[in-house]
């Protein structure tokens, strides 16, 4: 668990977005991380198994592992709010009891469609029987992640439960219902992964007075 | 009413491609049906195609079956807007 930031203020424990939006949005979370510490907000970002430093392979990491790694980080951290971006948010409801904020939250069927369809699209091979074949045959690399067939079912049958004191925000030009919004881009989109100070300094700014 | 119905679906799907993928506005606006897209703009990878359809349906309010995508939609910005006013209008 990668932490950051000052003793004695808020603890925050970020759930970073699932597979390909993890690689996209790693610049905007660390210039997230270094910019909340300057508010005096001390940040914990877990490697979910199977991704970052973990050793597991992530072919062998169930969406139950995920869930019980954000709970762990949650004590370990000793957290007092919980940032979850994207994907992450299906995650946050294993931590009950601290105020949630959620960034641009993603139901799991959506994410798992759109990492098929880039795949689809690169790949002639991966016609519709082996689309299919994600949900309940061996692991398929999809954005350079073997996720295996239990992993893809769970995913794609996650939706976002509601949290008690869960503050969503998503960006302006996003749909969907949002406490806050602020301007910028979905970098999670972005090929070129790149960071935006900005739009780090916003996100920032909307959460660090909502977790005091 | 129909035209204008078209010219708000070519509004959405410019403004679409330029929040997605951070394409400058006057450059969108630049865009005829002969603009290359899919391959020959750098912002445009697999990852944000799947993200760039998922937008347009959002905002469109429609829903795009896989049998129905082909690449061939994506080669032009004219191939992409006759598809998506096909399906936000019929």
């Amino acid at each position: 668990m990668m932490s950051f930031g000052p003793e004695g203020g808020p603890r925050l424990l970020i759930i970073p977005p699932l597979f390909e939006e993890l690689n996209r949005t790693r610049k905007l979370l660390s210039d997230l991380m270094r910019t909340l510490a300057g508010s005096d907000v001390a940040t914990h970002l877990p490697d979910l198994p199977g991704t970052g430093e973990s050793e597991t392979l992530l072919s062998d990491v169930s969406w139950s592992d995920w869930r019980h790694a954000v709970r762990d980080a949650a004590q370990e951290a000793d957290a007092t709010a919980i940032l979850a971006v994207r994907g992450g948010c299906l995650l946050d409801d294993t931590v009950q009891g601290i105020r949630h904020i959620r960034f641009s939250p993603v139901a799991g069927k959506r994410l798992i469609r759109d990492l098929i369809r880039a795949r689809s699209l690169t790949d002639p091979d991966f016609d519709g029987d082996a689309q299919k074949s994600v949900f309940d045959e061996g692991s398929t690399n999809l954005g350079g992640y073997p996720i295996a067939a239990d992993m893809a079912r769970a995913v794609r049958d996650a939706e976002l439960k509601s949290a008690d004191d869960t503050i969503t925000i998503r960006l302006e030009s996003e749909h969907g219902d949002a406490d806050v919004t602020i301007e910028g881009t979905p970098l999670w989109r972005r090929a070129e992964p790149s960071g935006s100070p900005e739009l780090a300094t916003r996100l920032a700014d909307a959460i660090a007075d909502r977790i005091r | 009413m129909a035209t204008e119905a078209a010219d708000k679906v070519e509004e959405t799907l410019r403004a679409a491609l330029v929040d997605v993928l951070g394409l400058d506005a006057s450059e969108v606006a630049g865009f005829d049906g002969d603009t290359e897209l899919f391959g020959a703009i750098p912002e445009l990878d697999s990852m944000a195609v799947a993200g760039l359809l998922t937008e347009i349906e959002d905002r469109l309010d429609i829903w795009i079956e896989d049998d129905e995508f082909e690449a061939e939609m994506l080669e032009t910005f004219g191939n992409l807007l006759a598809f998506a006013k096909e399906k936000a209008l019929q």
